[in-house]
């Protein structure tokens, strides 16, 4: 009998933990859509496009790549995914919506974006600081970066891992000048 | 010594409201003349800028709404300063409306065509300086080439003026070639720049009192105004300066003078 209610235990405490889990990572988890929208140009008219798109039900977070003609749409665990809905708000705001692709559920661990500050030695001019600008908006984590040519650093959003952190002085590394991690913050 | 068939203060009256009156600039558009630009569908904006022109320095306010993705109607008033500050008030109401008839978007492009309309309404006070007195119309057509480096435009519009009394003011035709150039493509959330130089000319019929022609009236003008349009998010700071470069009025009139325009434009949420 004791050992009856032992093993009812067991069973009944390990049945309860992997429901945790399971919730657990449910809850982490956002689903990332990614629009291409032409005719995007300017920040200045990209404003009403952010507001028409987040008005959208479960949409939780907005990232608007304007050099790319890309915008990142996360979308709470579970919710709804109208692309119709999306190609219509986009159409509101006065642009043309290409294509929609809807990616695999993303971690929360990425959702909020870290502040990476760099050290670079090498550069010279403005040339050098919009060639590292542009290589670092190429990596996907990346939502936003500064680059300061009299201070000699760089600093970056990004909402990756740690190995996004390593990608970014890989990035600039690649470009033949010095890049070293100073410091990693919350934004 | 030249002779005055009209006591000046006519001429002068005329020469102020036969003239700009016309508020144009609007977010990524030509400063003094017409772009096609739209706010969206539901989304609206305000804008106030002050100019200064031939009027002297007046304060216009502007209310934008945009009924489709390409239809945008706009109420503008301008708020006239007088010299002696005893006249200030505000002058005639201008609505106007767009509609972009053809656009074309591409990745980090868009190339629009638009046709425009407008009445302006005799609200404003003629016998203090603030409006003509009459109700003036114009249309007109606009081409934009808007990239992430280059911006381009071109328009061209007709504005018919009305007549007070026995006075007819000349209708005006206008053209306005633009450029404008953003040094650094910066993400979203960052400031923009963008740089732009106008050629704008105008060309304005004869006034006629009583059905004849007056001779000191209507002429062309040839102008250049460089400007810049600076942008946070929804928040636009805009500013310009158009002088004349070439004239050939008719008869005896003062020199065009130097036009300067600053203002604020700023896009608020959509209601929808």
């Amino acid at each position: 009998m004791k050992n009856m209610k032992a093993i009812i235990t067991a069973v009944l405490l390990g049945l309860f933990t992997m429901t945790l889990n399971v919730s657990f990572v449910s809850a982490g988890q956002l689903q990332k859509v990614t629009l291409r929208v032409d005719g995007l140009a300017c920040p200045f008219c990209a404003y009403g496009l952010e507001k028409k798109l987040k008005r959208i039900d479960g949409v939780k977070k907005l990232d608007i790549k304007i050099n790319d003609g890309l915008v990142n749409m996360y979308y709470k665990e579970g919710a709804k995914i109208d692309k119709a809905l999306i190609t219509k708000k986009v159409k509101e705001a006065g642009f043309t919506p290409r294509e929609i692709t809807t990616q695999a559920p993303v971690a929360k661990a990425e959702e909020k974006a870290k502040k990476v500050t760099m050290n670079i030695q090498g550069m010279q001019c403005e040339n050098c600081v919009s060639r590292i600008e542009t290589a670092l908006k190429k990596i996907e984590c990346v939502t936003d970066v500064t680059v300061n040519l009299k201070d000699k650093e760089a600093t970056v959003l990004c909402s990756g891992q740690q190995k996004d952190k390593e990608k970014l002085v890989a990035a600039v590394n690649e470009l033949g000048f010095k890049a070293k991690l100073v410091e990693v913050s919350n934004d | 010594m030249f002779h005055f068939k009209f006591s000046p203060f006519i001429y002068t009256l005329v020469a102020i409201f036969s003239f700009g009156g016309f508020s144009l600039a609007s977010a990524h558009e030509p400063l003094f003349g017409l772009g096609p630009h739209t706010v969206g569908q539901y989304a609206w904006a305000i804008e106030s800028n002050f100019e200064r022109g031939e009027h002297g320095w007046l304060n216009d306010y502007e209310l934008t709404y945009g009924i489709t993705p390409d239809f945008a109607v706009t109420a503008a008033m301008p708020y006239v300063f007088s010299r002696d500050g005893r006249n200030a008030g505000f002058g005639d109401v201008l609505l106007r409306g767009k509609y972009r008839f053809l656009r074309r978007d591409v990745l980090n492009a868009a190339n629009a065509f638009a046709f425009h309309w407008g009445i302006k309404l005799p609200t404003g006070s003629r016998a203090q300086l603030r409006g003509s007195g009459t109700t003036d119309y114009f249309l007109g057509l606009s081409f934009g080439h808007e990239s992430r480096k280059n911006y381009a435009f071109a328009d061209v519009r007709y504005q018919v003026n009305g007549s007070v009394g026995n006075i007819a003011r000349g209708n005006v035709a206008n053209f306005d070639v633009a450029y404008g150039i953003r040094p650094r493509q910066l993400e979203y959330r960052q400031p923009d720049l963008v740089l732009l130089i106008e050629v704008l000319g105008d060309v304005t019929g004869r006034n006629s009192f009583s059905g004849v022609e007056e001779r000191n009236t209507g002429g062309y003008t040839l102008s250049i105004a460089p400007g810049f349009l600076f942008s946070y998010r929804n928040m636009m700071f805009k500013g310009g300066v158009k002088l004349a470069i070439l004239d050939k009025l008719n008869g005896v009139q003062p020199r065009p003078g130097t036009e300067i325009l600053f203002g604020v434009d700023v896009h608020m949420p959509p209601f929808k």
